[in-house]
């Protein structure tokens, strides 16, 4: 297998591409996968390209010969240890040439672009408290101390005190100091709503191979990738809480994903389908649009065995609204407010 | 190149030998693919002027296709003149220079049907002829490395000859040309491994996704029952190709003129387009066949 887990072949090259690594440790790792990979198949050259690593020359050339100690030589006199660094590189045991370096930077922008893990600026903490109280009300579940909402929400108690006290009237507090919602905020939801792309950092793809695959499609291929991070919402999420909702099919798929960092890991596009392109025109449809959810609680309801879990009823709200489906958003919550629990 | 409706030709073919040579007939190229993809369009067409056709088995191809250019032949069917090889060869000329039989059906120069054979798999890789001495003259049937993998179970068509299988005939393509080769097709700047490597893309093209899903497990038994001892390097070298046109923009772009001008003529792409289709032909077919060699070499 480790000829599948090469970043690139390219003609007679294996590329294996590593962004700033420090450790010569990790290097040593990285060049055992490069000559396992040229082990499996003959007549292969290995490249091993550290980009942005602070590791000298030097001390590469030192790991590359006693790579040479172990490893069969008509493997290890293949491999090439390269740094590129900025606009210069290098190479040990010798610099590769022109041609070689245009196809090693080719592959570098590749996995630059394929390392996709966006940044994300600091979450909204009162969007996140006011959708998690927002699920609590709808599944009519018992008031929650302040302390265990920072704990759901990943903040500090005074950041949840601070979106407390923003709620006003619509809150209710009990004795010994637990809250809920009175009713729902269609105010506060409004300002959710209006805000969803920025406080959910919103990204939207579309097709660009001229053969876009249905939502159905793209959902059970997402399915067989098993990205354990990642819910549907979306249309698809809102009829599996109410099956009645009055559309057919699906316009696109909404895709929530479960962020405990400030970093958005979207690799799994990729493997979902090459043909998505990410798109920042509002107006231009989108076939895969995926949000960000930020608090430590996912809130994603289990699926059936082996598929995916469902983002929960608030994030799929939100995301009728953000598609345009105004009259199917309204139908959604008239039946999850009729529903409710409690 | 002409239009020409896949299943008029196909049909003309069949009609023209005899009833019981039809059965050895296995139809490949780009009439082999549109049939499968237009065949049941009559106003779809393919930009083609050969319809190469393979002869099996080798034993008994000199006879088969004897029986078949005499039968031809003597309906009025003309051999190509133009270009080289225009004239028969003799009993003097050398096996290697032998020209090709290419016959025009009578009153028409749109197309030919030209004559192949299986290889010999004891002989080395390569071009290999066959002598086929007709009253015309002597003539080569010509086979190539890949032809028995290209022909690997085709399917029947109501005509009672065979077409090759697309997916087989994609696969072919792709282990004919693991790097992007430098030989032109004559008179043009196009590379021959753009052509044959945009081929394999204009197919999964129009090939729907769930068939080529399952191409991995066709080729994986393909390779194995036409190349028991290495299968699996073949088919760890089977998308190197396609890789390569994919990072070559010039290359690719060559692709996309000679799919518009052939197979996807009735649906152009453009580079972008192309380049996507390749990357999920490569996500979706050529990965999981070199999984299963990488697998099989575990096991």
């Amino acid at each position: 297998m480790a000829l599948q887990e090469i970043d690139a072949i390219r003609g007679d090259k294996l590329i294996e591409v590593k962004f700033g690594i420090d450790s010569l440790r990790a290097v040593r790792s990285s060049l055992l996968q490069v000559a396992y990979a040229m082990a499996e198949s003959h007549g292969y050259f290995g490249y091993l390209v550290l980009v942005d690593s602070r590791i000298t020359d030097s001390s590469l050339l030192e790991e590359w010969n006693a790579a040479k100690e172990v490893l069969r030589p008509e493997i290890v006199d293949r491999i090439t240890i390269c740094t590129r660094r900025g606009r210069h590189g290098h190479g040990v045991p010798h610099p590769p040439d022109e041609d070689t370096w245009r196809i090693l930077d080719d592959v570098i922008d590749k996995e630059r672009a394929g390392e996709d893990t966006r940044r994300m600026s600091r979450p909204d903490y009162f969007a996140v408290v006011l959708q998690i109280l927002l699920n609590r009300w709808l599944g009519g579940e018992e008031p929650i101390t302040s302390g265990e909402l920072a704990k759901a929400a990943g903040c500090s108690y005074p950041t949840v005190h601070r979106a407390v006290l923003r709620l006003g009237s619509a809150l209710d507090r009990t004795s010994d100091r637990r809250v809920s919602l009175s009713w729902f905020p269609e105010d506060e939801f409004a300002w959710l709503v209006a805000l969803s792309p920025k406080v959910r950092s919103t990204t939207r793809f579309a097709d660009r191979s001229g053969q876009p695959r249905t939502p159905s499609a793209q959902l059970s291929r997402l399915e067989k990738i098993g990205h354990r991070s990642l819910a549907i919402g979306g249309v698809l999420g809102a009829r599996h809480y109410f099956p009645a909702l009055d559309l057919l099919g699906a316009p696109r798929l909404d895709i929530s994903v479960h962020c405990k960092s400030q970093g958005m890991d979207l690799k799994f596009i990729a493997e979902l389908d090459p043909a998505l392109k990410e798109v920042n025109d509002p107006r231009e449809p989108a076939s895969v649009v995926v949000h960000a959810v930020r608090r430590t609680e996912s809130l994603f309801a289990p699926g059936e065995p082996g598929r995916l879990p469902w983002a929960d009823p608030i994030e799929c709200l939100v995301d009728l609204h953000e598609a345009g489906l105004e009259a199917q958003a309204r139908e959604f919550l008239v039946h999850l407010i009729s529903a409710r629990r409690g | 190149m002409s239009d020409v409706s896949p299943a008029r030709v196909i049909g003309e073919i069949a009609d023209a030998i005899p009833a019981d040579c039809r059965e050895h007939m296995i139809i490949i190229g780009s009439l082999a693919a549109g049939y499968h993809f237009f065949g049941n369009d009559s106003n779809l067409y393919v930009r083609t002027k050969d319809a190469d056709s393979v002869l099996r088995p080798r034993s008994a191809a000199v006879r088969s296709g004897r029986e078949i250019a005499e039968r031809l032949i003597s309906g009025g069917w003309k051999q190509r003149t133009d270009g080289d090889f225009g004239k028969p060869g003799s009993a003097s000329t050398p096996d290697g220079l032998l020209p090709a039989v290419r016959l025009h059906p009578p009153g028409s120069t749109e197309w030919f049907v030209e004559f192949l054979t299986l290889p010999d798999v004891r002989e080395p890789a390569g071009r290999q002829f066959l002598r086929l001495e007709l009253s015309t003259g002597h003539f080569g049937l010509p086979s190539f490395e890949y032809l028995t993998l290209s022909t690997f179970e085709p399917a029947l068509t109501p005509f009672g000859v065979y077409c090759a299988r697309v997916e087989m005939m994609a696969l072919a393509n792709m282990l004919e040309h693991p790097r992007i080769g430098p030989d032109l097709i004559k008179n043009t700047t196009t590379k021959r491994s753009n052509k044959d490597l945009g081929r394999v893309l204009a197919i999964a093209r129009l090939s729907n996704e769930s068939s080529v899903a399952d191409w991995p497990e066709a080729w994986v038994s393909g390779l194995r029952s036409c190349y028991p001892d290495r299968w699996r390097d073949l088919s760890r070298a089977a998308g190197a190709g396609i890789r390569e046109l994919v990072d070559s923009r010039g290359d690719l772009l060559q692709a996309v003129e000679t799919c518009n001008n052939g197979l996807l003529s009735s649906r152009q792409v453009t580079l972008e387009e192309l380049e996507l289709t390749a990357r999920r032909f490569l996500q979706d077919a050529v990965a999981p066949l070199e999984a299963e060699a990488a697998a099989g070499s575990a096991s």
